[in-house]
């Protein structure tokens, strides 16, 4: 039908140019854009963030001056400790790795970035962070350091446990050599043997610096669930510290981390200091909840893990460096007062702040109204580190309502939860990267039906990730296939959230004329409801009065008993509909069926898996009817 | 210079030597100047390159450079990255004559369309890809896709610069 815009559209392009050089510039070109994705970052953070000066010569000559404050001057995104830099940097590996490769001298400036493996290893990995603040003073050492190392035969490296490491070292014309480590066990850094020796001698490097400094980093930042320095600084220097809560033990989200009162923080450093910790062999433990993250005053985290308590034993504190793993048992004084801090509720609600009348979150809407449009790559991982996920739903825009409805009627709004995940955020994100990927193929798919939905996951410093899906096509989301899985998992972690925190929205919302849930409530759960106004008028489309409680209490209890049997068919366009919401606000609407003398008033309601009947007792039907009524 | 040889290398430059020219046409539709699709075009391998070797296949790695380039297409449009402007003619039209002068009405009449309407119209006629593909590639809905389609086919075919061209034969 439309073969000529198609034989239009091949007679317009041309063949193309020969593209012989595109790889190699395609490597060449990803390197680039990194640095200078760094550049652009760097100076526009510290021209925001910082009181340093900067003058700005040209594209390739931006100096940044040191500032004369003992503040340490830092680049990143407020609440986060990776510089702007290593946002760019982080991951990528030297350019053009050659055996003979060394180092020019001159550069100005050093930055020292890791990259978490997130997600890949249960359970919960940490954060891990480089220095907050580049390397200025003993650059020069680091590079000749570097140049000393024995050059390795291999570029091939076991893969990472942990971590990848990198950095960046600056020259005075603006250049940048990245030279990358990870700590899977083959110690190289860049094409040089001896990683472990090298962050040594980069952690003494900085420590010099800092002395002659004097630096502090006092910003506030996102630590929770669990961050680590690739410095690995000591627990007795700690001059703050923070705890994240396990939230299967108190409830509590663990992202809403809490600073520790000064006092436990000094008495922490205190005794650290004075006890004997134990070591053992081994790897740096896996960073998990409950966590102690305890700071040094140049913004160096390192995260301690708490052990199970033995019976009549108090819990220990794990945490690792280049040692091993250290085990610190508190005093029983001690130890009463962090557990008795780790059981405080935070004052975090439990109910849900809902945006005024709506009950899509902000998070779910895009600018347009729509839901916000997908953002991660096919193939790509999502990263670890999420805070919160929420499940947005939307129905379907208007040309399929007219292709499934018939273009009668539309269908009834959908919405996702109200309330986002948050300590489970990370179950989240580790389900979705083990959906295996889309082959690449298409395959004759079902259309979308009822909704499109979106999963927005939000990390520290408020970056957003979407996936994209809907109830059709061949189950995709995000590049992968799974999708009805993936949210049959959602919504079992949904609710063990609810389970684990009493969930409950307590804001009016607006769900007339009809609402249905992504969650799939069911009517017997409901715990409060409207009935929405038969009007004609378009003035007023989507008038509704509160049900009274105890109607809504007797609805609930005929339709638990009842155990409503599917439908084949749903009232037609018009119908007196009623919205029951339960308690964590997931709506679920009701339609008045055509009434039947021999067999009393039928009501319908959809969920994702079909339609269903229930027919209400006489005094229930003339009750519901009497509520039709308008006032 | 003792260098070890990458392995990887060669597959992923034998990727872009067969299928770079086709990914520069579709390129080349969607922001209707021929260093702009270049510019896309190595802006999608340098975003995927890194993925050749996990991913597998030629086929499934193509797939995913086209959704690569198709949503960096979109997100070029909607951070109005690249300024687009419409040019009077790509460098090349006057060497080439009359077929360039018809090629150049064509750009003119995609370029009047919204980007995400040009790129559905891209994927479905000139690439054939199917409605429900097209949906998945752009992470929007087959509803969307029908529709954008249907619009931007009705806009082409009224499209001013199409009707000149018409007008021109006759």
């Amino acid at each position: 039908m439309n073969d000529d815009i198609s034989r239009m559209l091949h007679d317009a392009a041309p063949e193309g140019p020969d593209p012989t050089a595109w790889a190699d510039g395609a490597r060449r070109r990803s390197n680039r854009r990194r640095a200078l994705g760094g550049v652009i970052a760097a100076v526009a953070a510290v021209a925001l963030i910082t009181p340093v000066t900067f003058s700005l010569q040209g594209p390739e000559t931006t100096t940044v001056q040191a500032t004369s404050s003992h503040s340490t001057p830092v680049s990143a995104a407020p609440g986060q400790l990776a510089p702007a830099e290593c946002a760019q940097q982080a991951g990528d590996q030297d350019e053009g790795w050659t055996t003979d490769m060394s180092l020019p001298s001159g550069a100005v400036r050093i930055w020292l970035c890791a990259e978490s493996l997130m997600g890949w290893e249960p359970p919960l990995p940490g954060l891990w962070v480089g220095a907050p603040e580049p390397l200025t003073i003993g650059v020069d050492d680091a590079i000749e350091t570097f140049n000393a190392l024995p050059v390795a035969q291999t570029k091939r490296c076991p893969a990472p446990h942990r971590y990848t490491a990198t950095m960046v070292f600056e020259y005075t014309d603006g250049s940048r050599r990245v030279v990358g480590a990870n700590d899977g066990g083959c110690d190289q850094v860049g094409n040089r043997g001896g990683w472990r020796s090298y962050l040594s001698a980069l952690t003494d490097l900085w420590s010099r610096q800092r002395e002659v400094l004097d630096t502090q980093f006092t910003r506030e930042v996102q630590v929770c669930p669990a961050t680590q320095s690739l410095l690995q600084p000591r627990p007795g220097e700690a001059s703050r510290g923070y705890l994240c809560p396990d939230d299967a033990q108190t409830g509590l989200p663990f992202w809403g981390q809490r600073p520790l009162p000064s006092d436990v923080v000094s008495d922490i450093a205190g005794e650290i200091d004075s006890a004997q910790t134990r070591l053992e062999e081994g790897f740096p433990p896996d960073l998990a909840v409950p966590n102690l993250v305890l700071v040094n005053t140049y913004g160096d985290p390192v995260s301690m893990t708490r052990t199970h308590a033995e019976e009549g034993n108090p819990p220990q504190w794990r945490w690792g460096d280049a040692e091993g793993v250290h085990l610190w048992t508190p005093s029983a004084e001690l130890s009463q007062r962090i557990d008795s801090l780790l059981q405080t509720p935070s004052g975090i609600p439990t109910s849900v702040p809902a945006a005024p009348d709506s009950l899509t979150p902000p998070a779910c809407t895009a600018s347009d109204g729509g839901l916000p449009d997908a953002t991660l790559f096919p193939g790509h991982e999502l990263p670890g580190g999420a805070v919160r996920v929420w499940l947005c739903g939307k129905e379907l825009d208007d040309l399929t309502r007219i292709d499934t409805s018939g273009g009668e009627h539309d269908p009834l709004a959908v919405v996702g939860a109200p309330e986002p995940l948050t300590g489970l955020a990370a179950e989240a994100v580790a389900a979705f990267n083990r959906l295996p990927l889309w082959d690449g193929t298409h395959k004759k798919c079902p259309p979308a039906l009822r909704y499109s939905a979106a999963v927005v996951v939000e990390y520290p410093g408020g970056h957003q990730e979407v996936l994209r899906a809907w109830d059709g096509g061949c189950s995709e989301v995000g590049g992968r296939t799974g999708w009805r899985d993936y949210f049959s998992t959602l919504k079992d972690l949904w609710g063990e959230q609810r389970t684990l925190h009493d969930v409950n929205l307590v804001a009016e919302v607006q769900v007339c004329p009809g609402t249905d849930s992504l969650m799939d409530p069911t009517p017997a759960d409901a715990v409060r409801g409207y009935v929405c106004a038969t009007t004609t008028s378009s003035a007023d489309p989507g008038g509704q009065r509160p049900l009274p409680p105890a109607l809504v209490t007797d609805i609930t209890t005929e339709i638990r008993g009842d155990a409503p049997p599917p439908a084949d068919t749903f009232p037609e366009p018009g119908a007196p509909t009623i919205v029951l919401l339960t308690g964590p606000g997931d709506p679920v609407t009701l339609a008045r069926g055509s009434v039947d003398a021999s067999t009393g008033t039928t009501w319908f309601w959809s969920d994702q898996h079909g339609t269903y009947a229930w027919t209400p007792s006489p005094d229930l039907a003339e009750r519901l009817d009497a509520e039709l009524l308008p006032e | 210079m003792a260098s070890e040889p990458d392995a990887d290398a060669s597959t992923f430059d034998a990727y872009v030597l067969s299928r770079g020219r086709s990914l520069w046409r579709a390129a080349y539709l969607l922001t209707g100047d021929p260093h702009s699709a270049e510019d896309l075009v190595q802006t999608a391998l340098s975003r995927t390159f890194r993925h050749y070797d996990g991913i597998g296949s030629d086929a499934a790695f193509d797939s995913f450079v086209r959704t690569t380039m198709y949503r960096t297409f979109c997100s070029w449009w909607r951070r109005a990255w690249r300024g687009e402007m419409p040019t009077e003619s790509p460098p090349d039209a006057e060497s080439e004559g009359p077929r360039a002068e018809v090629r150049l009405d064509v750009v003119r009449a995609l370029r009047d369309l919204p980007p995400r309407q040009r790129a559905i119209l891209v994927l479905r006629y000139f690439e054939d890809r199917p409605v429900a593909e097209v949906a998945t590639l752009l992470g929007i809905t087959e509803g969307t896709v029908k529709s954008a389609s249907h619009k931007g086919v009705a806009t082409l075919r009224d499209s001013v610069h199409l009707i000149d061209q018409e007008a021109d034969r006759e």
